[in-house]
């Protein structure tokens, strides 16, 4: 198994830097810097107020933010964070 | 296509390219407190996690979708040589790989453009070719 992996996607001007680890993941969008992340929780969440997510696993939640960006050529932080909690 | 380039390094290793972009951990937990730039809090995690663990293996991957890519036999020997005989010039390359300096140059430019080498300045100003990556895959 892959202990620990960092991976950047560019996609209509965003980057997407998603990462692994044994403790945990995390999906940075830049250059909105948004965060999402379960690192210091049982759960997944997006910054700043830490809202749960209720998927669970990066590769579901990578799956929505690539969906939103080439859907809307862009990152709506509203849209994206009401795709996500639902 | 989807072009994964992947780059496997030991935590020390990351920790000397961290030192080198922010100086010291106390540094970027400046920057991040300052600035609010998520991707410093990540190194920042990530610096203290491997500070711990300097052996363990990450694993760096830069994913790139395009279609418009052709490798070739002849893009993949150039990209074989950049990588294992590490020349420090075009023109060394094209004298390694038998070719005329003049018809590698386009072909080493497409290959910098599509992301998968570099051209970093090497001895008295030439550009020298870099591959930084232990594996390239491609998915359809």
């Amino acid at each position: 198994m892959k202990k620990r992996t960092e991976n950047k996607l560019k996609l209509h001007g965003k980057t997407i830097n998603y990462s692994m680890s044994l403790k945990g993941w995390s999906i940075v969008i830049m250059p909105e810097n948004i965060l999402i992340d379960n690192f210091h929780h049982d759960f997944s969440h997006i910054h700043p107020d830490r809202k749960e997510i209720k998927t669970e696993d990066l590769q579901s939640i990578l799956i929505l933010v690539i969906k939103h960006v080439n859907n809307n050529k862009c990152v709506n932080y509203e849209t994206l964070r009401k795709e996500l909690i639902k | 296509m989807i072009i994964t380039l992947i780059k496997k390094q030991k935590g020390y290793e990351v920790i000397k390219e961290f030192t080198e972009k922010y100086g010291s951990l106390k540094e970027l937990e400046r920057l991040y407190k300052e600035t609010g730039n998520n991707l410093f809090l990540v190194d920042y995690e990530n610096w203290k996690f491997l500070r711990d663990n300097p052996e363990e293996e990450l694993e760096r991957g830069e994913i790139k979708i395009t279609n418009k890519l052709t490798l070739s036999d002849y893009e993949l020997e150039i990209l074989d040589f950049i990588k294992n005989e590490h020349p420090k010039s075009i023109r060394e390359l094209a004298r390694l790989i038998n070719k005329d300096v003049r018809s590698i140059h386009p072909k080493i430019k497409e290959l910098e453009e599509d992301g998968l080498i570099e051209l970093v300045k090497g001895e008295k100003n030439r550009k020298m070719p870099v591959l930084n990556y232990d594996e390239i895959s491609i998915a359809i």
